[in-house]
């Protein structure tokens, strides 16, 4: 092999790599990856590995990618957002007690019409399930379940809302979509539909939802097994303070119940112990974004009522 | 280009613009439904319902909330802008323009991608069971109900906002 061509090889291998590390990165690193990819093509050009056209044909893809993530409607959110959600309680007993229902859909819906994306597609729901493990579930659009392992943490209204507002926060940050690997989504959103609402043939429905499966089962299994980043979740969490404090809730109730369920959690165990990280270092970082903040201070007569009707609602639970 | 024509290409191009300028922004309901408040507020009275698709003027923007008026449905107030877009939603094959705006980034089209096909698909291939997730999708306390919870509660109505 002669050296010209040897170095052509090692051109288009190097392009190659970079694309499939491009391809593997989730759709949340869309940003970081936009700039981090350009830098290193500029990088590998300037090396002489690659050339100028090389260059700006793994630039457009790595842009047309990027693009993709925005381009989920909200209808197709909602969609994805049943779908995970269905999955999840394919394996997950609902807790059906209307009460209960009740009180986290009307709790929940005042949260929701308080933060920075009161209406999706579809609207918030909440729905408590039947399970002694302390975990909760946002699925993309607004569909949001709680076991009643969770729920047992909360002391009070206020502390059930911070379980809600971190959920919501989820939602609103559209987290669950970022999980989604990017390429999956460059031919179910970009590639079809040039028509609206066209029925598909055999072929491309069967493709289709074949990205559709995958594409809810990389959320799915973030959700349960390998969980957002360490951010994401402080991300969730400082969105949820915000939340709390517009409504009129004390935030400092979120700090209380990381407390709470830093007791409950067994460490190794199979629930939000695995997918959250370490209660101590998310009470760390509220007290510091509250910093002085001053706690509302409802009269006697508020808090009892509030007490009253998280008692009706939840003692059983 | 004589000099008079010159004059009434700008000036045609100059009313063009003025026209625009005057013209309000459009935009489009991206939700399956919401509603049209005499405020810019959940607490404010609802004076109508606008669907997925529905386009509507905005003659203002305040605090998360715009002020829209529907011709079509003799409606104006407020609705939440986390209810609209600025795409057009095209619910329907056939229009002419859909290909070369599609490509500019414009419309989003209602139904492509992942839609209702899609869904009865995957939910027949995995055998899923889509009651309790449309049970779900029901419930759905009035704004009475919520507001009534957060006053009771000594929380901020109208959602802090």
């Amino acid at each position: 092999m002669s050296g010209t061509s040897s170095s052509r090889v090692l051109r288009a291998s190097l392009g190659l790599i970079l694309l499939a590390l491009l391809s593997l990165l989730p759709l949340g690193a869309q940003g970081l990856f936009g700039q981090f990819g350009q830098a290193a093509t500029g990088a590998l050009q300037g090396a002489g590995v690659i050339n100028q056209d090389q260059k700006q044909a793994i630039d457009q893809s790595a842009q047309a990618v990027a693009k993709s993530f925005e381009d989920i409607t909200p209808e197709q959110e909602y969609y994805i957002g049943r779908a995970v959600a269905a999955s999840l309680l394919s394996t997950r007993k609902p807790f059906d007690a209307q009460a209960v229902t009740d009180y986290l859909n009307l709790l929940g819906t005042s949260l929701a019409l308080a933060s920075d994306k009161p209406e999706t597609f579809g609207g918030y729901h909440f729905l408590a399930i039947d399970s002694d493990e302390i975990n909760a579930f946002a699925a993309p659009g607004g569909l949001i379940l709680v076991t009643r392992g969770l729920l047992r943490c909360a002391q009070n209204e206020d502390e059930v809302a911070a379980i809600l507002a971190h959920e919501i926060s989820h939602v609103v940050k559209q987290h669950g979509l970022k999980a989604i690997k990017k390429d999956r989504l460059t031919k179910a959103v970009i590639g079809v539909g040039t028509t609206a609402a066209q029925v598909l043939g055999p072929k491309e429905l069967q493709e289709q939802t074949s990205i559709f499966k995958d594409s809810v089962g990389d959320i799915t299994s973030t959700l349960v097994n390998s969980g957002y980043s360490r951010d994401t979740e402080y991300e969730a969490d400082a969105t949820a303070l915000g939340i709390l404090k517009r409504v009129g809730y004390d935030p400092r109730a979120l700090e209380a119940l990381l407390k709470v369920m830093k007791t409950k959690l067994k460490p190794g165990g199979n629930d939000f112990a695995k997918t959250h990280p370490d209660p101590n270092e998310r009470i760390k970082r509220i007290e510091k974004a509250l910093g002085g903040y001053k706690s509302p201070n409802p009269p006697p007569g508020v808090l009892a009522a509030r007490q009253a009707r998280f008692q009706a609602a939840l003692a059983g639970i | 280009m004589s000099l008079s024509r010159f004059c009434l290409v700008a000036l045609l191009a100059l009313s063009a613009a003025a026209a625009s300028a005057a013209s309000p922004k459009q935009m489009s309901v991206v939700v399956k439904t919401t509603q049209v408040r005499s405020t810019p507020s959940y607490l404010g009275s609802v004076l109508g319902t606008i669907v997925y698709g529905d386009r509507v003027d905005v003659l203002e923007v305040q605090q998360g909330w715009a002020r829209v008026s529907s011709a079509s449905k003799h409606l104006s107030g407020w609705t939440n802008l986390s209810a609209l877009t600025e795409k057009t939603i095209v619910l329907s094959s056939g229009s002419e323009n859909v290909n070369q705006s599609a490509s500019s980034g414009e419309v989003a089209l209602a139904g492509k991608g992942f839609n209702e096909q899609i869904e009865s698909q995957y939910k027949q291939d995995g055998k899923l069971d889509y009651t309790w997730v449309d049970r779900m999708g029901q419930i759905a306390p009035t704004q009475d109900a919520v507001s009534a919870f957060l006053a009771s509660g000594g929380l901020n109505e109208g959602g802090g906002q």
